[in-house]
């Protein structure tokens, strides 16, 4: 049993979310074997820059990471210092619920519900800031849609050492039969 | 309670805060007559019809406003594009345990969880272009604090926002 090290609620009307960080620890413990987990494992697999960071191309990305996980990524440009200025890509052809939008390729600021657009700002900024892993389980109501889903971001770096890029895996979290049972 | 937008609550560690976002129903029924109420009419007073709040140049709360209140206004240039580098002109309001951030950045407060709330409220504040008013109850360290914070956007000539103007009533 993992107990997260930062937990965030936030309700604003009929609007709410609760986002718990866990730590790396944890995430190794609780994604083995997952799509987040085999992304992981990619992502400590690629090359890295003399400060550390993996490094990877677009197109080392599409050939390396396998369809399944395509469908869950999506990648985040951080080149803008404004976090609001990240740029979002989607990986597949999946819609994209985990920003409360069906629209790929969207800066940060034009996610719909403002107050998700900027915890997720935040959240990746953090990520460039730490130049680490970050992972969070999400459960949210925003705009009536309901997600839970678990969440990696992992910081790619350039030749110079800067975070580039972030990638965005999710896994949606399923309610076991037996706690739907117990409904 | 009546008049909460938005409650945000968050539990880092030891540390913890729950922040209201209040309604301004709920700010001017509270203060009205204090001292946040006299720094929003200031702020009113000094507002660009067009550009709906104050320009840099008409905005001096710390030589205009006449009562003792405009010694405790905080300054925040956030001209710069990364929260973590929003810059404090002045903090005259920081509390016994917690953390002076004059003439420093954001990025420097030593709770990451502060550094990411406050950074969350002013991007709201700029994007939206509309003054902020939170009731906030939080754990820092060993340090408790109960307050509200009223805070102001104030633009350049063109209309962008570059300075977050705000002060605070510590709570009973």
């Amino acid at each position: 049993m993992h107990s997260p090290k930062e937990t965030v609620t936030e309700t604003a009307g009929l609007d709410e979310q609760l986002r718990e960080q866990y730590s790396l620890a944890a995430f190794r413990d609780l994604e083995q074997g997952t799509v987040l987990g085999r992304v992981y494992e990619f992502w400590e697999s690629l090359p890295r820059n003399d400060s550390g960071l993996p490094v990877i191309s677009d197109e080392h990305l599409f050939n390396g990471a396998t369809e399944d996980s395509l469908q869950w990524m999506s990648v985040i440009d951080t080149q803008s210092d404004n976090p609001m200025e990240f740029v979002i890509q989607a990986c597949g052809k999946r819609q994209l619920p985990e920003y409360c939008t069906d629209t790929a390729d969207i800066c940060v600021i034009d996610i719909p519900c403002l107050f998700h657009a900027i915890q997720l700002a935040i959240e990746c900024l953090t990520c460039k800031h730490d130049r680490s892993a970050a992972y969070h389980v999400i459960n949210q109501t925003i705009g009536g849609r309901r997600s839970h889903y678990a969440r990696l971001l992992l910081p790619v770096g350039d030749a110079e050492g800067s975070v580039v890029k972030i990638l965005h895996i999710v896994r949606p979290v399923r309610m076991s039969v037996k706690a739907k049972e117990t409904l | 309670m009546y008049g909460v937008l938005r409650r945000h609550e968050e539990q880092s560690g030891t540390d913890y805060q729950d922040r209201l976002f209040l309604s301004f129903d709920k700010m001017f029924s509270r203060e009205k007559m204090g001292p946040l109420g006299e720094f929003f009419d200031y702020w009113k007073s000094r507002s660009n019809e067009h550009l709906g709040m104050p320009t840099i140049d008409s905005f001096r709360p710390k030589d205009e406003m006449l009562s003792g209140n405009s010694r405790a206004i905080t300054l925040v240039d956030v001209t710069n594009s990364d929260p973590a580098n929003f810059m404090f002109y002045s903090h005259p309001q920081y509390t016994r345990g917690f953390f002076d951030l004059s003439r420093r950045r954001l990025g420097d407060h030593p709770s990451r969880m502060n550094i990411k709330s406050c950074a969350a409220d002013y991007l709201y504040c700029m994007i939206n272009r509309q003054p902020i008013y939170h009731e906030i109850i939080q754990t820092i360290g060993d340090a408790n604090r109960h307050y509200v914070r009223l805070a102001l956007p104030v633009a350049d000539k063109t209309g962008r926002v570059v300075n977050l103007a705000y002060a605070i009533r510590m709570m009973p």
